[in-house]
């Protein structure tokens, strides 16, 4: 590449375009469905020019801004479509949300191998625990307790397959079975905490997971594949997405899902 | 204003819904080759996948056929070694290629960073 032609590519987001593309989602179903490659190219273009501007720091217009937003609206519609309700009702949360806290459907967490496991190995651990008098009121997967236990080491790397079963990880959170995508774009890894009580055989336990949704920013150098046909990859840096937070578009924001289940 | 959007939502949504499943990712995998090792009369193709939307977790994967993967990332071919990149451990330095197996060398030390695109590939079959 030419210095010209270098300095062309460093300077291409430093003036304002006139026209923004609106309404992402349109293009997007033009993508998948025809194949557009004049929406595709609109729509990359334009995260592509969003992307110099955030990395420059540079303030968006209007128009720009509602663009991003519109954009993970339509990852709304998209997760919606694919049967990801939890990462589609999250992606809108962040740019409608306002930063406040979000409680999400517990059976995303219910239904994963990983989980399902860990709640076993737990209740296995607060059993002994309870057996020996000590306290079982809260209890997570990250305490050393847990994590030196007997209970935890079928949880372990060497004996599970990541793609169907997930694993713990060092520091005690839980990486889910990749095989589950419903779990995985909504929450990758987490821990996992449980407050019990006992009554007379029976266990009462409370489960709670409580993450957070923020994006990294643009020195991590991270991009989402986002597929809308075959050849047709959108690719939307995570910085981008963080910088929304920097300008107004968007909030980081915390999600919790609770369940519950009475055992002996 | 709010008329014309609500009616290309609805538009939008309506072709969304009417599209054949060519995917059913959502959010795609990303994978990348990253080295072509040649041990002893073999050629292994060391892959690094991106995997998740706000939370990036990293596997790296090693073949010994050169895998295609389709727009989600998937592939046919089974890869002979794949080992996720625990970064609760530590911050990975070195990549262990051992008898056809992947292993990692962690760094303590939180100062280091390192590209894991770029990171350092021992092969001790040779």
């Amino acid at each position: 590449m030419t210095v010209s032609k270098l300095i062309e590519k460093g300077n291409k987001c430093l003036e304002d375009r006139e026209e923004i593309s609106s309404a992402p989602l349109w293009h997007m179903g033009k993508v998948a469905v025809f194949e557009s490659q004049d929406s595709f190219n609109l729509l990359q273009n334009t995260i592509d020019y969003l992307t110099c501007k955030g990395k420059l720091g540079k303030v968006f217009t209007d128009n720009e801004k509602e663009f991003m937003k519109e954009l993970f609206e339509a990852l709304w519609w998209g997760g919606q479509y694919h049967s990801f309700k939890e990462a589609a009702i999250l992606a809108n949360h962040y740019v409608n949300g306002g930063g406040e806290v979000l409680n999400i459907n517990s059976k995303v967490y219910t239904d994963s191998v990983i989980v399902s496991d860990a709640m076993s190995a737990l209740k296995a651990h607060i059993k002994e625990l309870s057996s020996k008098k000590k306290p079982v009121s809260m209890i997570k997967s990250s305490d050393t307790s847990f994590l030196d236990s007997i209970h935890a080491r079928s949880l372990k790397k060497g004996a599970r397959s990541v793609i169907k079963q997930g694993y713990i990880l060092s520091n005690g959170a839980l990486l889910v079975e990749q095989s589950n995508q419903r779990l995985k774009n909504a929450d990758h890894r987490f821990y996992l905490v449980v407050n019990t009580t006992k009554n007379g055989n029976d266990f009462l336990s409370q489960w709670k997971v409580k993450s957070v949704y923020d994006f990294e920013s643009f020195d991590k150098g991270f991009i989402t594949d986002i597929p809308l046909a075959k050849d047709f990859i959108l690719k939307l840096p995570d910085g981008l997405s963080h910088y929304l937070t920097k300008i107004g578009v968007a909030k980081d924001f915390k999600y919790i899902s609770r369940w519950q289940d009475r055992w002996k | 204003m709010e008329l014309k959007k609500f009616l290309i939502i609805l538009f939008a949504l309506n072709i969304l819904m009417s599209c054949s499943k060519s995917n059913d990712c959502f959010i795609a995998d990303s994978v990348e080759k990253i080295e072509e090792i040649y041990v002893n009369d073999t050629m292994y193709f060391l892959h690094l996948r991106v995997s998740g939307f706000n939370e990036k977790e990293f596997f790296y994967e090693l073949y010994d056929k050169e895998p295609k993967f389709d727009a989600c990332g998937k592939t046919e071919v089974r890869p002979i070694s794949d080992l996720h990149v625990d970064t609760s451990a530590g911050t990975p330095v070195k990549l262990i290629i051992q008898s056809k197996k992947l292993s990692l060398l962690f760094s303590k030390n939180t100062n280091d960073d390192v590209d894991l695109k770029k990171i350092l590939i021992e092969v001790k079959d040779r």
